[in-house]
């Protein structure tokens, strides 16, 4: 009797559905478990599980000289590796009370902004693959692959990049890079606009992703939501303008702000397009 | 009238007197202790001020020191005003013996799963958390592995002499 699965205690009589979901794996690290209790289609809790996913880097940090943690925090978020390098950089050199010269300053930014588009690329393009339109994000993927190729021009490696030192960078960019580059602003924009006349007003996309997760600027706020999700709900702030660190106050741009917070805000708010074009035309490197 | 730091400094004086402590400014960050029975009044009164409107819980973690007796554990919060764009910190600390500290998480929702974390690798007992329990290790865990009692092996030690791994 005892080997029997047994069922939890009135389950029969609520009227309710458990289900479980997963765990899956969101862009295959870790795995992330929903235990949903369903009334027909409708969601009315769930107990969520974010997995055992802790690579102990804070304990790690304790030992290592400062230059060793920079590989770790590739690890944060390896769609935008070179975004953590520069975050540790920069949180080292004002500890250590360094000035940097402008140009460390511009090429950094050059280095983020592209790692930002690579980033948002993924974030947008496979918003189009979970709503059915895989073209899109295969059309943008090859961009990515050029932003890899410059870093691979700059730093040597392409995914978990560890680029730059404390300080500035290993050395200069080389001629490479910079004609990478070119070839980069030259040919992602037009692309671009294609990805987004596929998708902007396409009847599916829409109808898919107006209204479907809306959150208000209070209950985000509440929530601790940053960044792009953040201004979809509304609030407009962006920490490279209210606190500009590597010389973004020398920069214009703007910054798309939403309304609801839905997934349709939320895909505008991460913007594919991006300043970097004309702040490698401005500081005339 | 723009919020400084030294407003905010006044306008927590007003209100709680000497009961918090250790002012500094380190990299121009307002950063303070309150006594840990204090701290939702703390936070409250943060949150809820006209002119304060620290309404924004950028982290909240805590940090083991071994050797102050009595206040081995400190928890901090990192509190972001968006309106007037200024960060500050405020930091509790708690006997390791009974970590109990109040929650946070009726304020900020963003508390929850930051609490926590907190309790995981810290062991803060947070008092009046809903679901207090491990978010990122394995339920059966029993013990808290960011504590310092378990150091790392130094890496500058040269007694070691391993041919494999060169050392």
């Amino acid at each position: 009797m005892s080997e029997h699965i047994l069922l939890p205690e009135g389950s029969i009589e609520k009227q309710t559905t458990t289900l479980n979901l997963g765990p899956t794996h969101p862009a295959t690290h870790g795995v992330f478990q929903n235990i949903l209790e369903l009334d027909g289609e409708r969601i009315l809790k769930s107990t969520s599980t974010v997995g055992y996913i802790h690579r102990a880097f804070e304990k790690l940090a304790e030992r290592r000289p400062l230059y060793q943690i920079t590989p770790l925090t590739d690890r944060l978020n390896y769609c935008s590796s070179p975004i953590n390098n520069m975050g540790w950089h920069i949180t080292c050199e004002k500890l250590l009370g360094i000035q940097l010269p402008k140009r460390v300053d511009y090429l950094r930014i050059i280095i983020m902004e592209l790692s930002r588009i690579s980033d948002h690329l993924i974030c947008n393009s496979i918003v189009g693959v979970d709503s059915g339109a895989f073209s899109g994000f295969l059309y943008l993927m090859q961009f990515r692959e050029l932003i890899y190729e410059i870093y691979e021009e700059v730093c040597g490696s392409r995914l978990t990049t560890n680029i730059g030192r404390i300080g500035g960078f290993e050395r200069n960019f080389t001629e490479t890079a910079f004609a990478k580059l070119d070839q980069f602003l030259a040919t992602y924009p037009a692309q671009l606009k294609e990805f987004e006349s596929m998708f902007n007003r396409n009847r599916i996309f829409m109808e898919r992703t107006i209204g479907c997760g809306p959150i208000s600027a209070e209950k985000a706020l509440n929530y601790g939501f940053t960044g792009p999700n953040l201004r979809a709900a509304g609030v407009d702030y962006d920490v490279r303008v209210h606190t500009p660190y590597s010389s973004y106050e020398d920069f214009e741009f703007t910054i798309p702000v939403g309304s609801t917070g839905d997934c349709y805000d939320r895909f505008f708010g991460a913007p594919t397009g991006n300043v970097a074009e004309y702040q490698y035309h401005r500081t005339g490197l | 009238m723009p919020l400084t730091n030294e407003l905010i400094q006044q306008k927590l004086i007003d209100q709680f007197g000497d009961q918090i402590t250790e002012w500094t400014q380190p990299y121009g960050m307002l950063t303070f202790t309150a006594p840990k029975e204090l701290n939702l009044k703390v936070l409250q009164f943060l949150y809820d001020d006209p002119e304060l409107r620290f309404q924004f819980l950028t982290d909240l973690q805590a940090v083991h020191f071994p050797d102050r007796k009595g206040e081995e554990l400190m928890v901090v919060y990192h509190l972001h005003n968006l309106t007037d764009n200024i960060r500050i910190r405020l930091k509790i600390y708690t006997d390791i013996a009974t970590p109990d500290v109040y929650s946070a998480t009726a304020l900020y929702k963003s508390a929850n799963f930051m609490e926590r974390e907190t309790y995981d690798f810290f062991g803060v007992n947070f008092v009046g958390h809903p679901n207090l329990i491990r978010i990122l290790n394995v339920d059966e865990m029993d013990y808290f592995p960011l504590r310092k009692e378990f150091p790392l092996e130094d890496q500058s030690r040269t007694d070691k002499d391993d041919d494999m791994f060169g050392r």
